[in-house]
């Protein structure tokens, strides 16, 4: 076993590579905060050059003695089924952790830290406060080591579980969910969402500029005279050029930036259900690895989305979340991750095809389809009323358009914009329907991006039926279901359906006997 | 077939699940009616006084009077904001409701668009409750239960008399769990 190498027991400090991984960690955050004052400090340099350095050196001392302090005052331990970890300089802290509200635990490794062969660990638990916690150098073995303690859950069921030999088994020898070959990866880097990066593109053309400019002007000395009037001819192709290169640089971005974050990746099952110690895994990253896991009975809810890019590869991205620290969920259907903070704390996998998709429902929500599907669409009305505000909100264009141009180009205006925003509505009200067993509920919408939010109803915080007066009398209802980690909304179901639907959820939560997270 | 031994997965009767009747829905305390109407009419005052002092002050010391129309349409806009408001409490008030069923607490809120809430028991982390300087005068506090995760799942049930929050949160503690 290996638990039984590392002592874990006895309160003891991280690593002593940690101390130069903190030095590193702190300095950045330094950095991060003090950067106009180092600018100012730089500007001014001449006369008050002895005052920067002075200010530099306090800096790094402040530093240094920080790390020091964080690291002399950090230990932590594992006993009696509780993570307890003591940190804090001038306020003690002493945090106690039931292992069984470990919610997930991931190894990470960032260049410095791979640099001293250490690596990070974090671990969240769904507490409101938002404190999930952080060790930031263990030796690649200790950290694993810990993991697995950590998400050992010695809980109730442990004694009472029937272990057929079937179950019990380790899953450890199964194939990989996904493992992500240089091909696909590529793929993935192609398929991604290119328009965010486009701003980046232009930006660094802009900050270039100068330098082509100067390029340009040299080169422009030494180039013939006929030459100059055919390349003076030919200057208008520049602004055709232009997007095709920002296009690029677009791409290229999402190709470097994917390829550093999903290098490698390999999402695999280890453990046993019987025991609850089943969890999935997933490792990836070039220069920045990750080693994410959660245990299977803590997903509380996934979600698939996809672009008409992604679609054309036939490659889902799909997020399971655990409950998460302080309930960390950004704007309700955003889902994407940033890289700081809680964001992540998020598993995204991307390129699931139709037959992984499968799989990973299968072993996520391993009772799905209880029962035959009902299917839930919205009724026609929520057509109408998108129509209605899309096309209302088109409207001051054609009547704009009719001021300048003339009636007849002010109705064409209108046409055009009321007939494209209807055939849009159309789409997004095709887009978006639902599917339920009785248990879970799997909840589609989007059309150009498209996303399918699933949650078990078992592992529910609350049920929440909304309607407006204009609802109220059309008999229509929106119903929420909440999660601890994220929402699966139903919009503009015929109101007795809603209400069906809410009691039933409600009493499938009461009804469940075993634990949710 | 993976099966999980640790979800108990017994068949729900869906003929006998329980349905909420929102005809049983208990309203809130009338002391709590007389704390929004008095924040209702501070407010009303306050940007009455807001909005139609500088007129006045500009119309009787100013240099000239201000035309009638900028009147009518801040007024109007003044009466047209404060009366929607005042609508959603006058007509909302007599939706504004709780119901505490054996497993889990429910309660309905709003006029325009009314929403109604569901939170099982088993679900709630913890429970506070609250009582403000208005809420002491009038004698009246607010129910605050906590779920994991997420902010739109905490439930505030405002408007209780203290004893029935307490009893509320002892049936809480009292292991009414699942």
């Amino acid at each position: 076993m290996a638990e039984a190498r590392f002592a874990f027991e006895v309160p003891r400090r991280q690593h002593a590579v940690g101390l130069l991984v903190l030095v590193g960690w702190q300095a950045q955050t330094m950095l991060r905060a003090a950067w106009p004052v180092l600018i100012a400090a730089y500007v001014q340099q001449e006369e008050d050059a002895k005052y920067f350095a002075w200010a530099m050196a306090a800096g790094a001392v402040l530093t240094v003695l920080g790390a020091v302090l964080h690291f002399w005052r950090f230990s932590f331990n594992v006993k009696d089924d509780k993570f307890h970890v003591h940190k804090g300089v001038f306020m003690r802290e002493k945090i106690n952790i039931p292992l069984d509200r470990v919610q997930a635990v991931h190894v990470e490794q960032n260049l410095i830290q791979r640099v001293f062969g250490v690596c990070g660990l974090r671990v969240d638990t769904a507490g409101s406060s938002g404190s999930e916690l952080r060790i930031h150098a263990l030796t690649w073995d200790e950290a694993h080591a810990l993991r697995a303690m950590l998400t050992a859950e010695e809980g109730p069921d442990k004694t009472t579980t029937e272990g057929t030999s079937a179950e019990t088994r380790t899953t450890r020898g199964r194939p990989p969910l996904l493992e992500l070959d240089v091909r696909m990866l590529l793929k993935v880097g192609l398929s991604q969402n290119h328009i965010a990066k486009v701003a980046f593109a232009i930006g660094g053309l802009i900050t270039f500029q100068g330098v082509a400019w100067e390029v340009i002007a040299e080169l422009w000395g030494r180039v013939p005279g006929l030459w100059r009037t055919i390349l003076l001819f030919l200057s208008p192709l520049l602004l055709v050029i232009s997007p095709v290169v920002i296009a690029t640089v677009a791409v290229a971005i999402s190709l470097v930036t994917s390829v550093l974050k999903h290098w490698q990746m390999r999402l695999w099952v280890e453990g046993s259900r019987a025991k609850r110690t089943a969890a999935l895994h997933l490792t990836q990253g070039l220069l920045n690895r990750q080693s994410m896991q959660i245990p299977l009975h803590k997903v509380q809810w996934v979600m698939w989305e996809n672009t008409w890019i992604r679609r054309l590869f036939s490659m889902d991205t799909v997020h399971i979340r655990q409950a998460a620290a302080g309930g960390t969920v950004e704007s309700r259907q955003s889902g994407s991750g940033r890289m700081d903070g809680g964001g992540a704390m998020k598993m995204g996998i991307p390129a699931m095809n139709s037959e992984r998709t499968r799989r990973l429902e299968a072993l996520l929500f391993p009772s799905w389809p209880e029962r035959r599907l009902v299917t839930m669409r919205p009724v026609k009305y929520a057509f109408w009323i998108r129509w209605g505000k899309r096309g209302l909100m088109l409207t001051p264009l054609a009547v704009g358009a009719g001021w300048v141009l003339g009636l007849g180009w002010g109705l064409a205006m209108g046409a055009l914009c009321w007939s494209w925003v209807g055939w849009l509505s159309r789409k997004v009200y095709r887009g978006q329907w639902a599917t339920t067993d009785g248990r879970h509920v799997s909840a589609h919408r989007g059309w150009l991006f498209r996303r399918r939010v699933m949650v078990d109803w078992t592992k529910l915080q609350a049920v929440e039926f909304t309607q407006n007066r204009i609802h109220a009398r059309r008999g229509v209802a929106h119903l929420t279901f909440h999660t601890s980690s994220g929402v699966a909304q139903l919009s503009y179901l015929p109101e007795e359906q809603a209400r069906q639907l809410r009691d039933l959820a409600v009493s499938r939560v009461v009804s469940h006997q075993g634990p949710w997270m | 077939m993976p099966s999980m031994s640790h979800l108990k997965n017994e068949l729900v009767d869906l003929a006998g699940w329980p349905e909420l009747a929102e005809v049983d829905l208990v309203s809130v305390l009338p002391s709590y009616a007389k704390a929004r109407a008095v924040v209702w009419g501070s407010v009303a005052l306050g940007t009455g006084l807001l909005v139609a002092g500088p007129l006045t002050a500009l119309a009787v010391w100013g240099d000239s009077t201000p035309p009638w129309q900028l009147w009518v349409i801040l007024c109007g806009a003044w009466a047209l904001v404060m009366g929607l408001w005042g609508l959603e409490e006058w007509r909302g008030w007599p939706l504004r409701g709780y119901l505490v069923r054996e497993h889990d607490v429910v309660y309905r809120s709003g006029w325009w668009s009314r929403t109604v809430v569901a939170v099982p028991f088993s679900r709630i982390q913890h429970s506070e409750i609250q009582q403000g300087p208005l809420g002491r005068w009038l004698g009246y506090c607010t129910l605050k239960l906590y779920t994991a995760g997420a902010a739109g799942a905490n439930l505030e049930i405002p408007g209780l008399s203290m004893a029935t929050a307490r009893n509320i949160r002892r049936l809480l503690e009292d292991g009414s769990h699942g």
